[in-house]
């Protein structure tokens, strides 16, 4: 019976491993260090996914889609990381479901753009350029840029928003997602995507940044002078 | 303007992230900075306008389903796995991930009990072959396609000693123009496994080994995933699958060569 588990630590650090993230300590940690696991009953299995998994879907569907960018790869990529979090939830220790989900979608998401999109791939730029960037951009910021009456445009808008987004680098919308869309602390952000803090800050500084800029551009384009 | 003063992490007074300190150094800064006040109030903006007018994509209620079925599916006994599509990229009907999510107690179940069903054989030869793609394409991705580097086998099966529980035969196939690369540890199916790793010309062989008390079997084309055949046999009490993008032909004469 060669597929009946007897070793505990799970495939998922060949994900972290892929885009080099640090080990989470509810990442593949061996449970037992004796390396003899139960065969866990699928009944108590499916009721752990439940529980654990399911009431996180539809976050990590909406991560996957804005990393995979299209409906078909976003299902397929969920489907993997469901199937993985169903196989490794009785692993799981920590107490946050939530990240824990997510992070397993966010593992496949990279493993797919790694494979499927890699430019997707180029990270948005260096640390230190955040402070060139700010003095080249801050013209566009006086108040007068900024549209007053972009909510008048809700359709218009909608489409244009998303566009921007899509054309960020994955690690900039990556951080916009979990952030603006899900709502999340720096500190699960950070557990999420396996790097510090400090590069969360940075990313989401930078991200926010260009997204800014884009915006600014593609509405000042967009109207007549 | 001295851009090099303004402080970086604007963005935590969004966020309500930072501490007392930090927030009030930002504030302090923010006071005697137009440009400052300017990018946080068009950063605030876009928050609110990505939280307004961004998509935030919801799964069709099918694909849901299809993920709550995962759980009932593999928690109830009567599952039933229908024959895998091989050609198919992107199966959407359940069979692949029905078989996957099935996979572990159907095959020891199955395999154990001598019920071979050749649906279930056919769906965990699937299994099989993702997990070793995905293993193989793993190996090659990250900065880990070995774990002893050595081309002499001599330096390569000792090192597997101590580390699992059986002892995997390593040749090298240098003469063959299959030159051993080294070895590395890796899991399949949660179960630790040896792969080796050799090289033909510019493309990689992983060999995945690990113990089964099968009978031995003869050399068996397994599906082509994305690209990268694979094959398997068991043999001496090992299962075997080899996998690379070379082509069908010089993969199987690796595997001949590795028989002799």
């Amino acid at each position: 019976m060669a597929w009946v588990s007897r070793a505990a630590t799970p495939i998922l650090d060949g994900a972290d491993a892929m885009i080099g993230v640090r080990r989470q300590p509810w990442q593949g940690q061996d449970r037992s260090g004796s390396g003899e696991v139960p065969v866990v009953d699928d009944t108590i299995r499916a009721a752990l996914f439940e529980r654990l998994v399911l009431p996180y879907a539809d976050g990590g569907y909406n991560l996957a889609r804005w990393l995979t960018r299209n409906d078909t790869d976003a299902e397929d990529v969920m489907q993997e990381a469901m199937l993985r979090a169903y196989r490794f939830v009785d692993g799981f220790s920590g107490d946050n479901p939530r990240a824990w989900l997510l992070s397993i979608v966010r593992n496949a998401c990279f493993t797919w753009l790694r494979r499927n999109r890699p430019r997707d791939m180029v990270p948005l730029g260096e640390d230190g350029a955040a402070g060139e960037t700010l003095g080249t951009v801050v013209p566009l910021w006086s108040s007068e840029a900024v549209p007053a009456d972009i909510q008048l445009e809700r359709q218009a808008d909608r489409a244009l928003l998303d566009r921007l987004i899509e054309a960020m680098p994955a690690d900039g919308r990556e951080v916009l997602v979990l952030r603006e869309m899900e709502e999340l602390s720096y500190k699960d952000i950070a557990e999420i995507t396996g790097v510090p803090i400090g590069t969360v800050m940075s990313r989401l500084a930078r991200a926010r940044q260009r997204l800014v800029a884009d915006w600014q551009r593609a509405v000042a384009r967009g109207r007549p002078a | 303007m001295k851009p090099e003063t303004h402080p970086a992490n604007l963005d935590l007074l969004i966020d309500g992230e930072g501490s007392p300190a930090e927030l009030a150094a930002i504030e302090a800064h923010l006071a005697g900075c137009p440009a400052c006040r300017a990018e946080l109030a068009a950063k605030r903006k876009l928050g609110t306008a990505i939280r307004q007018q961004a998509t935030r994509h919801v799964a069709p209620a099918a694909v849901q389903e299809r993920w709550r079925q995962i759980a009932t599916n593999a928690a109830s006994e009567t599952v039933v796995v229908q024959p895998i599509r091989l050609a198919s990229r992107r199966p959407t009907a359940p069979p692949r991930w029905l078989a996957i999510a099935a996979s572990i107690a159907v095959v020891a179940v199955f395999s154990a009990g001598g019920t071979h069903l050749y649906d279930r054989e056919t769906a965990t030869t699937q299994l099989l072959a993702d997990e070793i793609v995905s293993g193989h394409i793993r190996s090659l991705a990250a900065t880990h396609l070995y774990d002893v580097q050595s081309t002499d086998q001599h330096t390569v099966k000792p090192w597997f000693a101590g580390k699992l529980s059986f002892s995997p035969p390593v040749k090298d196939l240098a003469e063959q123009g299959f030159p051993l690369l080294g070895g590395r540890l890796d899991y399949l199916g949660r179960q630790q496994v040896a792969a080796l790793i050799y090289r033909h010309s510019q493309h990689i062989i992983n060999l995945f080994v690990w113990p089964a008390p099968d009978q031995p079997s003869p050399v068996a084309a397994g599906p082509v995933e994305q690209g990268y055949n694979t094959l398997h046999w068991s043999q001496a009490g090992m299962d075997f699958w080899a996998v690379s993008d070379v082509n069908q032909a010089d993969l199987q004469s690796f595997a001949d060569h590795f028989r002799d």
